[in-house]
């Protein structure tokens, strides 16, 4: 059996759009994506639907109207982590021989939802006393600060850094240049965290991938999937270290394991900045630098376009916006064009192995919910 | 199908001062705050008293928008190796260090509820 390889790609532009249901998102990704790879729906043996925020049955909600076959359609909640987990699910399907070829998509609607943070279980503990996401990152922010004696200034360059790219980054209808003081002077949210420093959240967006194991019949060359990795958050009640990230820390050497590579054989990474400092601490348990070294490394230009090791050449969430359910199969596209020289401008020259990494879901307890990390190559 | 829900209360007023409950069982021997909700098979749980002081690990100021006033959030680590989340008094809009003593207090949610928080030691910066 052949190895089963990304045919074809396809993503919406990610904004504000209260007239288009998340349906209608997804619908566009997936034919772009079947278009890229010179197929058809008919050709489609089951549908992989990420989707965190939406009603019911969101894979059979979009696919009625695109006229497919009838097949197996699996949606697929893991929060922030649902599209990326919604791949893993259908790599595995086609490795088992399952079928031959499937679509993989992400979506969600949120421009309806009226605003705010993204909304978390009433009934948890924490959130019940007042958590809400910003809240938890903020305090991993304090306690970086307070570790490595970072100014928390610092981490304002993430968000600069970030939608610089994102003006290159043709679907991120959001992005504006931004400078570090007006990044700090944006309002307070969750302190040291300001408004520009946290990912839009109420953003609209779909993207999609088709996997093969048949012979390609697109344009584009074929993107390997070296690694997959779905993990879930350890159960943690005592002194546990809040800056070490540590499910994305574990996932990532489960994922450089399956791929037989190290951090520094990376070209690019998209990584999940919902928050300026996610990313930061993202740096280390990627592998990418020593602990208390990721401003360090941000200074140096290291992860910005042009630099050693690119990180969210897209613009990431920060400047592109979350809707939870398309974020990782945006990153998983976003790659592909990398590898595939596809990029524009914001091309990272000379792409040979891209990471994709995406975290989801806050209940008290854990680090993070799901963590979701792929390797591809060409 | 032997599943209960625990009632206990989770927090408890004592001459020291208020103390957590945290609980943990044979399976699950980590101490656990919030304490365990359900038991399954009549599974005994042990209810271990925490407080009334711990040390900040780290906190954050919430800025919920121009209606809402700003309130704190924290992370306090007790002994024996067991973190509780809660919200955090101010002093006169200044949290205590990190790394300070903070003690469990009498604290109200926004439904009435009577519950806990923290706040600085007194004496403590």
């Amino acid at each position: 059996m052949s190895e089963a390889k990304i045919i074809g790609v396809g993503i919406t532009d990610f904004g504000r759009f209260p007239d288009l249901p998340e349906e209608a998102l997804a619908q566009y990704a997936i034919v772009e994506a079947l278009n890229d790879a010179g197929i058809t729906a008919q050709d489609v043996q089951a549908f992989y639907c990420g989707n965190a925020i939406g009603a019911s049955l969101p894979g059979q909600r979009t696919l009625r109207e695109l006229h497919t076959t009838g097949c197996a359609v699996y949606n697929i909640d893991n929060a922030c982590s649902s599209g990326a987990t919604a791949l893993n699910a259908a790599l595995t399907a086609l490795k088992a021989g399952q079928y031959d070829t499937v679509v993989v998509f992400g979506m969600d609607q949120l421009s309806s939802l009226g605003g705010g943070p993204l909304p978390l279980g009433r009934n948890d503990w924490n959130n019940k006393r007042g958590m809400i996401m910003p809240a938890l990152y903020a305090m991993r922010a304090m306690r970086y600060v307070h570790e490595h004696n970072m100014s928390p200034d610092t981490l304002a360059d993430i968000a600069v850094k970030n939608r610089s790219h994102g003006l290159l980054n043709p679907i991120a209808t959001f992005c504006k240049a931004t400078t570090r003081e007006e990044v700090l002077a944006s309002r307070p949210i969750a302190e040291p965290l300001t408004l520009l420093q946290c990912c839009p959240a109420v953003v609209d967006g779909a993207a999609a991938v088709v996997l093969s194991t048949k012979p390609i019949r697109g344009a584009a060359a074929p993107v390997r999937i070296r690694a997959s990795v779905v993990q879930s958050g350890l159960f943690e009640t005592g002194h546990e270290d809040m800056i070490e990230a540590e499910i994305t820390a574990r996932s990532a050497r489960m994922a450089y394991e399956q791929a037989g590579i190290g951090p520094q054989d990376l070209s690019l990474i998209e990584c999940h900045d919902a928050f300026t400092i996610s990313e930061l601490l993202y740096y280390e348990a990627l592998g990418l630098c020593g602990r208390g070294e990721a401003p360090q490394l941000l200074a140096s230009g290291a992860t910005t376009l042009g630099g050693r090791i690119p990180v969210n050449p897209s613009g990431g969430l920060i400047a592109k916006g979350h809707p939870p359910g398309a974020t990782g199969v945006a990153q998983i596209v976003e790659v592909c064009e990398h590898l595939q020289g596809r990029a524009g401008k914001r091309q990272v020259e000379n792409a040979r192995f891209g990471l994709t990494q995406v975290t989801g879901g806050g209940i008290w307890g854990v680090d993070h919910a799901a963590c979701s990390i792929h390797i591809l190559s060409l | 199908m032997k599943l209960k829900r625990r009632t206990s209360a989770h927090f408890r007023q004592t001459e020291a001062g208020m103390l957590l409950i945290a609980t943990r069982t044979a399976r699950h021997p980590q101490l656990q705050f919030p304490p365990l909700e359900f038991v399954h098979d009549d599974e005994p749980v042990e209810e271990v008293v925490i407080g009334p002081q711990g040390t900040l690990y780290t906190y954050t100021i919430v800025h919920p928008g121009k209606n809402s006033e700003p309130y704190a959030l924290a992370m306090v680590d007790f002994e024996p190796n067991v973190r509780a989340f809660g919200c955090l008094i101010l002093d006169s809009g200044n949290a205590p260090k990190i790394g300070s003593a903070v003690r469990v207090v009498p604290f109200d949610m926004a439904d009435g509820t009577a519950d806990y928080a923290f706040a600085a030691v007194p004496g403590v910066q």
